[in-house]
């Protein structure tokens, strides 16, 4: 299946603001801060602090997409993460969401190292799903999570190199109690050391579209169902 | 490369009290670098079947980490011909720990060794992989409960086809 197959969100590409990030955001339950806009770029607003927040404009799914540009990735000796949610119910909730998520983990700020790890979460308590994934992270990649299926929920983690192409970096399933139904999804980040370190562009995501074809033009996603258009 | 299975816990994630991940995962850099996997059920009482492949050593080393128990067989339409009585009395215990009943065990497996030597692998992880409790995050006690609904496993088989 094609990834990604939905448009770019928000570009964050305004005055600096937040928390939130705008009034299509609102804070995720699980975080104890929210986002904000500077640079018109999208970062957590508190230091040592989970931040996050959902896009609160529409649900999507049950099969979802989201994405998002790592612009800076954390510098030397910030650990620093980000993550993206989908699927999530009671978005709200510290004791009730439920989601699935991708985290980002860059480890010892300034190497190209890089673990992700998919999450489900059920009633504010997340399980990583399975082992992490070690992979290279580099200023200008791009991350994804695509979440599918019903009785047996394939979740997939992606990664597109800065320059390059999308392709899946490992995938988890979950037959026991998975999360079937449509939900929001959203963007955080953590960071020990400072605020401002880890930014990010682009965020894009929604219901997977399927039969479609994708181009990467100027900077966004034009979508054909049978003409691929140069 | 060799095949082994596995009953573990999970632990939390430093600094992140609502986020748990399964302990196989501390050993997952060693793993990697013998270009082996591992794939888990989570199971009643927060623990894991576990099925990895891995070089020897590193599968020793596993075994002999807190926490961890090797079961003793690997293919699961084998019989447990071979199991011993330390085995057992290990096996009894892990399970009744997970909150299992004996009465529960016992109707499965039987009551003794010579039973328990004639039932297959399968029918242990099946009895193993039963069902678990859901968990929430207890904002007051500021951890994760398992004390929700009764659901059930991912199965030893789906466990099994992950890692080969």
């Amino acid at each position: 299946m094609a990834f990604p197959t939905t448009s770019i969100l928000d570009s964050f590409d305004r005055a600096n603001t937040g928390p939130p990030l705008s009034a299509s955001w609102s804070t995720i339950g699980w975080a104890g801060a929210g986002m904000q806009v500077a640079s018109n770029l999208a970062r957590g607003a508190t230091v040592s602090t989970a931040c996050g927040e959902y896009y609160n404009v529409s649900t999507y799914g049950a099969d979802t997409e989201v994405y998002a540009t790592l612009n800076a990735k954390a510098t030397a000796g910030d650990y620093a993460s980000f993550t993206m949610d989908g699927r999530i119910s009671s978005p709200g909730s510290g004791a009730n969401i439920d989601s699935y998520e991708i985290e980002v983990v860059m480890r010892e700020g300034g190497s190209n190292v890089a673990i992700v790890r998919l999450w489900k979460g059920v009633n504010g308590s997340y399980t990583q799903m399975g082992a992490d994934i070690t992979t290279t992270v580099n200023a200008g990649d791009a991350f994804g999570m695509e979440i599918t299926g019903s009785s047996t929920t394939t979740v997939t983690a992606y990664r597109k190199p800065s320059g390059g192409a999308w392709g899946s970096i490992g995938s988890r399933n979950d037959s026991s109690s998975p999360i079937t139904a449509a939900g929001n999804i959203s963007l955080g980040s953590y960071e020990s050391t400072s605020v401002g370190t880890l930014t990010l562009n682009d965020f894009g995501g929604g219901t997977i579209v399927t039969g479609s074809k994708s181009l990467l033009l100027n900077g966004q996603f034009r979508l054909q169902q049978d003409i691929l258009v140069r | 490369m060799s095949i082994a299975w596995f009953i573990c816990g999970y632990k939390t994630r430093t600094g992140f009290p609502n986020r748990r991940y399964c302990a196989m995962n501390d050993f997952t850099a060693q793993i990697d670098a013998d270009a082996g996997a591992w794939a888990e059920s989570e199971v009643l009482g927060g623990s894991a079947l576990v099925k990895v492949r891995a070089n020897d050593a590193t599968l020793t080393t596993i075994a002999n980490a807190a926490g961890f128990l090797r079961l003793p067989s690997i293919a699961l339409d084998t019989t447990l011909g071979s199991l011993t009585t330390g085995q057992r009395n290990a096996l009894l215990t892990r399970i009744q720990a997970m909150g299992y009943t004996s009465a529960e065990l016992d109707a499965v497996m039987g009551t003794t060794l010579t039973q328990w030597r004639n039932k297959t692998f399968r029918q242990l992880l099946n009895f193993i992989c039963q069902r678990r409790l859901t968990p929430r995050w207890d904002e007051t006690l500021q951890q994760i409960v398992l004390d929700g609904s009764a659901v059930s496993c991912d199965s030893p088989a789906s466990v099994d086809g992950r890692v080969v």
